[in-house]
């Protein structure tokens, strides 16, 4: 099975560095489309079928913590895997993004961080096992 | 506590130019004025148990480099003015997050703001945040950077205001 993967971050070059480092990851990718803030990401959401979010947290317009609280909200999208990919350190934001069920993951991160997270997360079927990362 | 401060923001942000753009950074035992080169300067305003910004001045010609590395490209040419400012405020952004739980603590939550590129005449200190808590002087492939850290006022042991 090829994931539909949501990027949402409001820098370009690392929108473009996690699709990268997925892709070295070994997971199997399908469409890619990302998106610059919450909002966006929420509209990206309602015009695709996607099957993992990978967000940040400090966005302009809307920000990843709202984003992801609007999601958990949707019945739709209440179910869709989330990993957060944020420099977050505020073990308190972490513990409650945690509860909510997404993953987390820290900047600066390696491709087999990612691997890893989204084994636990979604299953090792969407993993290219004789990929190394 | 001075001493403290300067050694994490020297490691963070060494370990930020060699994780996130794959460039060696070394710290610099170099003082004084940063040798006569064009630099491009990106600052984070912060707040939070104490509230600052985080100043970076790099050499222009890194910066080809550094998002070129970022990007994953081999060929620094075909990186647009627009993706190297955006992969220097990345990188500020990052040493700028990594930092702040250090020096606060686990407990501390804190508000950054987007990075900032400087304009060309921008004093580096913000009228708010006027004095540099702490500047770490890296070489960054062989070319000088400094990271400087401004807070709004003295900090205490545990990282709070003093």
């Amino acid at each position: 099975m090829a994931v539909n993967l949501l990027i949402v971050d409001d820098s370009s070059v690392m929108r473009s560095m996690i699709a990268k480092t997925v892709a070295m990851s070994g997971l199997k990718v399908g469409e890619i489309h990302q998106a610059a803030n919450g909002q966006e990401g929420l509209e990206q959401l309602g015009n695709h079928w996607i099957d993992l979010v990978l967000v940040d947290i400090n966005m302009p317009v809307m920000n990843g913590e709202e984003m992801i609280r609007q999601m958990k909200q949707d019945p739709a999208l209440r179910d869709t895997p989330i990993i957060v990919v944020s420099t977050e350190g505020s073990s308190q934001r972490i513990d409650n993004l945690l509860g909510q069920g997404v993953k987390f993951i820290h900047k600066p991160f390696s491709p087999e961080l990612f691997r890893d997270t989204v084994k636990t997360l979604i299953g090792e079927g969407v993993i290219n096992e004789d990929q190394d990362p | 506590m001075k001493t403290r401060i300067h050694n994490l923001l020297a490691q963070v942000a060494t370990e930020t130019f060699e994780k996130l753009a794959f460039l060696f950074a070394m710290v610099d035992t170099e003082q004084g004025e940063v040798p006569p080169q064009a630099v491009s300067r990106v600052a984070v305003t912060f707040r939070g148990p104490f509230a600052g910004r985080l100043l970076i001045k790099l050499a222009q010609e890194l910066l080809p480099e550094l998002a070129a590395n970022m990007l994953g490209s081999d060929e620094t040419s075909q990186v647009t003015l627009e993706q190297q400012c955006d992969a220097l405020k990345e990188t500020a952004n990052v040493i700028c997050g990594n930092l702040l739980p250090k020096i606060g603590g686990s407990q501390a939550i804190f508000e950054i703001d987007a990075p900032r590129m400087l304009a060309e005449g921008e004093p580096d200190k913000a009228a708010e945040f006027p004095v540099a808590l702490s500047t770490a002087r890296l070489s960054v492939e062989d070319t000088c950077c400094d990271v400087l850290l401004f807070v709004d006022g003295p900090l205490a042991e545990n990282g709070g205001k003093g």
